[in-house]
């Protein structure tokens, strides 16, 4: 029981360090080409981290729905035909 | 600038598409499909993020190569490889633990189901852009 705890906190940490992954794989050339182009480097840091985190969260968040749909029993069936 | 972020839209597309053709004019059918083309076959973001290191790698060179002081243009180079170890190192680990299912098979997202695809080529698009700006600044005179 504690070790199944454990390995979900784990599995929980690793999807929240990969959406981070994610998010600053988006941000940085966002923020690197609005910097380079003369926008400034903060605010468009800034709003890129926000989307990208947000974008992350929610691929993340139906990820997860869709496997819990999969992960679902199927109904049983085993009821005595008439 | 923007002139040259249009030209690598450009030949970024051109050179995807012209991947793609070969690809699948060299290869049998799969069964019960008129080509041998996976969805896979439609992820570019590797190819591109490849591109960003020569691209900037290759401007660098070639500024100092003609005596050009890089001094001015340290942060756009920083920016440069940021977004360059980002697509090597970050993005494939997103991928790994939400694009893909068990089988190395593609997830399915939004409504063409093609949602990981556009999201990857996206990113890797985002880093040849951040990489060709970057080289564009160092490069010029």
């Amino acid at each position: 029981m504690n070790g199944k705890k454990k390995k979900k906190k784990g599995d929980q940490a690793r999807d929240v360090a990969a959406a981070l992954a994610g998010a600053a794989s988006f941000a940085i050339p966002i923020a690197g080409v609005a910097t380079v182009l003369g926008v400034g480097a903060v605010p468009a840091l800034g709003v890129a981290v926000i989307a990208s985190a947000a974008a992350t969260q929610v691929a993340s968040a139906y990820i997860r729905a869709k496997d819990r749909k999969e992960k679902k029993p199927p109904k049983r069936r085993d009821e005595p035909e008439e | 600038m923007l002139r040259e972020l249009l030209i690598t839209v450009t030949i970024a597309g051109g050179t995807a598409l012209l991947q793609t053709i070969m690809k699948g004019s060299s290869r049998t059918n799969r069964a019960g499909s008129r080509h041998g083309l996976s969805v896979d076959d439609g992820l570019f973001w590797s190819d591109w993020t490849i591109s960003a290191v020569l691209a900037l790698s290759g401007s660098v060179i070639a500024a100092t190569g003609s005596g050009k002081p890089l001094g001015p243009d340290v942060g756009a180079i920083a920016w440069g490889y940021g977004a360059i170890i980002a697509g090597g190192i970050l993005l494939p680990f997103f991928l790994r633990t939400f694009a893909y299912g068990p089988n190395a098979q593609l997830n399915r997202m939004g409504p063409g189901g093609s949602g990981w695809l556009i999201l990857a080529n996206a990113a890797g698009i985002g880093i040849l852009f951040m990489a060709v700006a970057a080289g564009v600044q160092v490069y010029e005179w």
